[in-house]
């Protein structure tokens, strides 16, 4: 075949998977397997140079209950799960006589299930009401990335699609007027991150719900020249954990690190531990400046062990924390890291020692693999721990009804975080709108109720030099294989104070 | 612990690299590909072997294809490992047959950007066929003999030592293999002379089938056994590549045992760093357990460098053609002009592309530089930039240091380094060049960027905005004055200068000498070039106009960190690069507009806002396509069609032979000494009617496009 014929060849075939790739439609399911109350987690970021690792885990009742995860020290806030109990309820009784002005919805819904109960915003209404569609729209954004090779999680944009239309459907939207949802998606990009950040200013949204963006460098400068707020989702760099415009529900992994070395030595009793971690971005602030820091002050010893985020084999690891006697050991890694940690772990016969492991290992999928080695392991999740778990009911109802994708995983911090955002709205009310009222109003956020999460106050740093993790509390739980199945069991749940607890090693 | 434990340690990782090693040394041996997208390769057979274990279902690598097939239920370990390896034996003879087969009288840098593109579409393929789970979703189980090893008071596990027992057995059987039988002689034979082994009935297609066969079960064996060791991520073990190649350069990516050997002391001395890491307080905190190996590496070549075998030749043969840039003058003045006009009429995100395009095309002027006129293959451009973009920071907040000056520092900065870069390049050559500086560019990534004081660290840096004479020259803006237009325009007057730098040197002694070297080192010595000079000189030159793209990043972005510039990033843009045109500035001036979020991207993402998530391996393929089709880069093609449609149009004279448009691939022969341009004599298509006579002796150089590469 002639050279000539072989370059017609090979662009016809070009051309033609081109215009196949153009006209396939979006999969109808991706990724990660929802269970009915896990969170799922999604991992960000177990290459050196690219990923980022979100973590969402589940706990509680690991074997099937609801909850949703902790996070993972480096980049994702998934968390947790959340009892109902927010204490600063009150004056949400009448949430949807406040907001809906549209239909009553079909006995069948979600508000209808739960109708009297307490919930975030006081109790929940008697009655779903519709928002009017006739209305103008309040406009919401999203930057989130999806299908790029760092990592792809639609399930945030999911979850977050469907509790607007959870609140557009039951909840009335904001004074009867329906949320549009405008998201952008990036593809592990600056320049695109950058271009969402645009799409937003363009689009006139009153203020952008919080996803997973991994270049935010590009798109947070944008949002804070414009002044347009970013709420909930999981903090992956430190721009967005310290920008004067980002509010999360999260404590990132600042918060983890923290929790978990707290853990470590006042629970288990450690006097000394080792703190692994990948060294990668945020993990290696929140393992040196936070849980390093918090081991010392409480009087303890640490030894930090950073390891390649790519191909770094444990058993080094585990070896070092070893000859140092650690008495605990806290790990922050990727999802894919959990398996081989914990398997290594068990072949040196370091089991008795405590293992705190970042919530990306409380995954369904790590959890079926893992059987026997999670017996005895610590994690965090950024929610009170409670057996009548409205919420996070709520949210599972709420996505099986609405969500048009897999919402699962991370997506329950995408939920949450649009959950809180239309608290927000609401306070601030449609007349009042516009992206400065948002800002002021959750900025000034102080002990908030949070859905399925701590109450969380932007009103002042909560971690020093971070003042957007505004829920950074954290509680660690240990997980016991008992009967043959996972239940959180043995030492803890522990709710740490997690502002106080990084004042004092400020 | 004695530290001879943690060495040992480290065999885990070490096997891991070692048994990559081994292929990318059997992949270079038999066909002079440095294939990037080896590891990529065996990462996708570790997936399909653990979901054929898992469920039975073998996932396919054709998109277009079905997913997965059905084999049967529960295989048996030997029975998923027969029929993953071979699924990796088709997958490399496919490689060969429909990509490297087609590349092998191209140039070098034809080649890599190939692997570049199969390294994406592997990496896609995976996002695609087994979700955003990724390996979590899959139960890997190591398959070899579990159990511990005690030496001394080390406990190893006992799989370490088995794997590198599998791993000194395999290179002994290739060793033996390609010495001593028929297909190792062949295999070499046709390597070192393809034409003569024809003759004697050798197929060169046949072995060279076999070979890429053999190299992705390596492979694909290589990540099925070291996955439960070193975890399995689409793009983090694809990355092992890195060090894998690393290896294999030190071997001289000849050698098997040596590749081995070097594999695993990388892994041993990363575990011992880990040891002293955590126990040495004066051990700065970077990342020294990824960027040390690189080091020595460099160091090896420095010592090394002459006497490493270059595989591919005489590198300048290899590329495409690089005219007289005169031409571009006008046209670059008048893409500035439109850039402007379009920056004051256009919306926000047009705008931005305009000046994501202008910067881009910056950067890949220092490729032109390097690659295109000096024909020395780097792989750290954006190191460079990167090094600048901090520098400006650091003496913007630190020292005060005002606009314009503190950007031009900062070039400066980042051209040391560049000559510094340049200094392996003086015994180095070809695609050893092209490691030693992917090497430095990881070096730099993990040892410089991870610098707190000057990166920020994890927390970044923000530079302040331009101001010149109180004009607010940033690009920051409130609503839809982001960009602002300003800033737009100091890009575009940035690049019309650098621009017209390039081509001021293009046509100068400097650039003179530059494609002399390009064409024939020896030859331009042996006329007077001074060789070593010209090639620090291009580094540098390239330095400093990556360091002006990198400043001019550093205030795009507004707030930047050490991922902003990382190894990927450089791949890239050389491969852009190429398929722009890597031997003219119009080449970077087509580069920029195709780049990430430039002109090309906006287009594609207003005219088709919901794109489809094969985007990006269609890309890849794209890329692979791109590489074997165009030659001379798009630019390049647009050239030598045109030459070609005005030959036809105007009738044929002796003097077409010296003006462009006659069809022949033209080159330059340059007598340095006398400093001008002595003659110039076609090279390939049809004789000419009449020849130049040449004022002085002329060095001797072939630039044709279509010679053969000698292998």
């Amino acid at each position: 075949m002639q050279a000539s014929q072989v370059r017609v060849l090979m662009m016809g075939l070009a051309l033609v998977l081109l215009a196949a790739a153009c006209s396939e439609p979006a999969p109808e399911e991706q990724g990660t397997s929802v269970s009915e109350e896990s969170t799922d987690e999604t991992d960000a970021g177990d290459s050196s140079e690219n990923d980022a690792d979100t973590d969402g885990t589940d706990a509680t009742d690991v074997e099937g209950g609801s909850d949703e995860g902790a996070e993972d020290g480096a980049e994702a806030d998934d968390a947790s799960d959340a009892d109902d109990s927010s204490e600063g309820d009150g004056d949400s009784g009448s949430d949807d006589a406040d907001n809906g002005q549209g239909d009553t919805a079909a006995d069948d819904s979600v508000i209808g299930e739960y109708a009297g109960e307490s919930w975030f915003r006081g109790t929940v209404p008697d009655t779903a009401v519709a928002a009017d569609p006739s209305l103008e729209p309040v406009k919401i954004g999203m930057i989130n990335i999806e299908e790029s090779i760092a990592g792809s999680f639609p399930e945030v944009r999911a979850a977050a699609a469907a509790a607007i239309e959870f609140i557009n459907t039951e909840l009335g939207g904001v004074d009867g007027h329906p949320i549009e949802f405008l998201p952008c998606v990036t593809d592990f990009n600056i320049e695109a991150s950058q271009a969402c950040a645009q799409q937003m200013v363009s689009d006139e949204v009153v203020a952008v719900a919080g996803g997973i963006d991994i270049t935010s460098e590009g798109s947070v400068p944008v949002l804070e020249q414009n002044g347009l707020p970013l709420v909930g989702g999981i903090p992956v760099g430190s721009i967005e954990m310290s920008s004067p415009v980002s509010f999360y529900f999260s404590g990132g992994g600042p918060g983890a690190f923290a929790g978990l070395a707290f853990h470590a030595v006042t629970e288990s009793n450690a006097s000394k531990v080792a703190i692994a971690y990948g060294d990668f971005g945020s993990f290696t602030i929140a393992a040196r400046e936070f849980g390093a820091d918090v081991v010392e002050r409480q009087g303890a010893e640490v030894e930090l062990i950073p390891f390649p985020m790519v191909g770094a084999d444990f058993l080094p690891v585990f070896t070092k924390a070893a000859d140092f006697g650690a008495e605990a050991i806290v790990l922050g890694a990727g999802d894919t890291s959990c398996i081989p940690a914990m398997q290594i772990r068990k072949d040196l016969g370091m089991e008795d020692i405590p293992l705190y492991l970042t919530g990306a290992c409380a995954a369904d999928e790590i959890i079926a693999q893992a059987d026997g080695l999670l017996d005895g392991v610590f994690f965090n999740t950024e929610g009170p721990i409670a057996p009548d778990d409205i919420e996070g009911a709520m949210y599972q109802a709420a996505v099986d009804r609405y969500a048009v994708e897999p919402a699962g995983g991370a997506g329950t911090v995408g939920f949450r975080g649009m959950m809180n955002l239309w608290d927000a709205l609401v306070e601030v009310g449609y007349d009042n709108l516009s992206p400065a009222a948002v800002l002021e109003n959750v900025e000034s956020s102080t002990d908030r109720p949070s859905f399925w999460g701590f109450p969380y106050t932007c009103s002042e740093d909560q971690i020093p030099g971070l003042g957007a993790l505004c829920g950074p509390n954290q509680t660690v739980f240990q997980i016991r294989l008992v009967d043959g199945e996972l239940q959180v069991e043995g030492v803890g749940p522990i709710e740490i104070d997690i502002p106080s607890l990084v004042a004092e090693t400020g | 612990m004695a530290h001879l434990g943690y060495l040992l340690l480290g065999l885990g990782t070490g096997s891991a690299i070692a048994a990559l090693a081994l292929g990318v040394v059997l992949t270079h041996r038999a066909s002079g590909v440095v294939n990037f997208a080896h590891a990529a390769t065996g990462v996708y057979i570790a997936f399909a072997f653990y979901t054929l274990r898992n469920t039975g279902d073998l996932v396919l690598p054709i998109v277009g294809l079905p997913a997965e097939i059905h084999v049967v239920d529960r295989p048996t370990v030997f029975t998923a490992l027969v029929v993953c390896l071979a699924l990796a034996a088709a997958v490399g003879a496919l490689q060969y047959l429909l990509i490297f087969r087609l590349l092998r009288r191209r140039p070098a840098l034809a080649r890599v950007v190939a692997t570049l593109g199969l390294f994406l579409y592997f990496i896609s393929l995976i996002r695609l066929r087994f979700g955003a789970t990724g390996a979590t979703g899959l139960e890997i189980r190591s398959i070899l003999p579990s159990g511990v090893v005690r030496i001394g008071s080390t406990v190893v596990f006992r799989d370490r030592f088995i794997l590198a027992g599998i791993l000194l057995a395999v290179t002994a059987l290739l060793w033996l293999l390609y010495r001593f039988t028929r297909f190792g002689l062949a295999t070499r034979a046709a390597a070192e002379e393809e034409a003569g082994a024809v003759r004697l009935g050798i197929s060169p297609d046949l072995l060279g089938v076999a070979n890429w066969a053999l190299a992705a079960m390596l492979a694909g064996g290589a990540v099925i056994l070291v996955a439960p060791i070193v975890r399995l991520d689409p793009a983090g073990t694809s990355l092992l590549i890195v060090p894998a190649v690393a290896a294999a350069l030190v071997a001289s990516f000849s050698s098997f045992p040596a590749a081995v050997a070097s594999g695993l002391a990388i892994g041993m001395v990363q575990s011992e760093l880990l040891n002293l890491q955590a126990d040495v307080e004066w051990l700065p905190d970077i990342g020294l357990q990824q960027g040390v190996p690189f080091i020595v590496i460099l160091v090896v070549l420095g010592f090394r460098g002459e006497r490493l075998a270059g595989r591919s030749l005489v590198l300048a043969q290899d590329l495409p053609p690089a005219p007289d840039p005169v031409k571009l003058v006008p046209v670059t003045l008048a893409i500035a002009a439109a850039g402007t006009v379009g920056l004051l009429t256009l919306d926000s995100g047009w705008r931005q592309g305009i000046i994501i395009s202008a910067i881009v095309a910056i950067i890949a002027l220092s490729v032109v530089v390097v690659t295109g006129y000096i024909g020395q293959i780097s792989l750290a451009p954006f190191a460079f930039a990167g090094v600048a973009a901090f520098a400006l920071v650091r003496l913007s907040e630190d020292f005060g240091v005002p606009f314009p000056i503190a950007p031009i520092i900062a070039a400066l900065v980042a051209t040391v380094v560049g000559v510094i870069a340049a200094l392996p390049a003086i015994g180095v050559r070809g695609m050893n060049l092209a490691i030693a500086t992917l090497a430095a560019a990881v070096a730099v990534e993990e040892l410089v960027f991870k610098w707190t004081w000057f990166t920020g660290g994890s927390r970044g840096a923000r530079p302040p905005q331009p101001e010149l004479f109180g004009v607010d020259l940033g690009i920051s803006g409130v609503g839809t004055d982001f960009p602002k237009p300003a800033f737009g325009i100091l890009v575009l007057v940035v690049l019309v200068l650098c621009t017209l730098g390039v081509i001021g040197l293009r046509r100068g002694r400097t650039g003179l000498g530059w494609l002399a070297v390009r064409a024939n080192e020896r030859a331009a010595a042996a006329a007077g070039v001074k060789v070593a000079q010209a090639k620090i000189t291009a580094f540098g030159v390239s330095g400093f106009l990556a360091g002006i793209g990198g400043s001019l990043l550093a205030y795009q972005r507004q707030q930047i960190s050490s991922a902003s510039f990382g190894v990927m990033n450089s791949l890239s843009l050389l491969a852009i690069t190429y398929l722009a045109g890597i031997s003219s500035p119009a080449g970077a001036m087509v580069a920029g507009l195709l780049a990430t979020g430039g002109l090309l991207t906006v287009y594609l993402e207003q005219s088709n806002p919901d794109a489809s998530q094969y985007q990006e391996i269609t890309n890849a393929v794209m890329l692979i396509v791109a590489a074997i089709a165009f030659s001379g880069g798009l630019t390049g093609s647009v050239r030598s069609g045109s030459e070609r449609l005005m030959a036809k149009l105007r009738p044929q004279t002796g003097d077409d032979i010296d003006r462009p448009g006659s069809g022949f691939a033209m080159d330059t022969v340059v007598d340095a000494t006398e400093g001008s341009r002595a003659s110039r004599r076609p090279t390939t298509g049809t004789a000419p009617a009449t020849s130049a006579t040449p004022e002085t002796s002329p060095v001797a150089g072939s630039l044709s496009p279509s010679a053969e590469t000698k292998r």
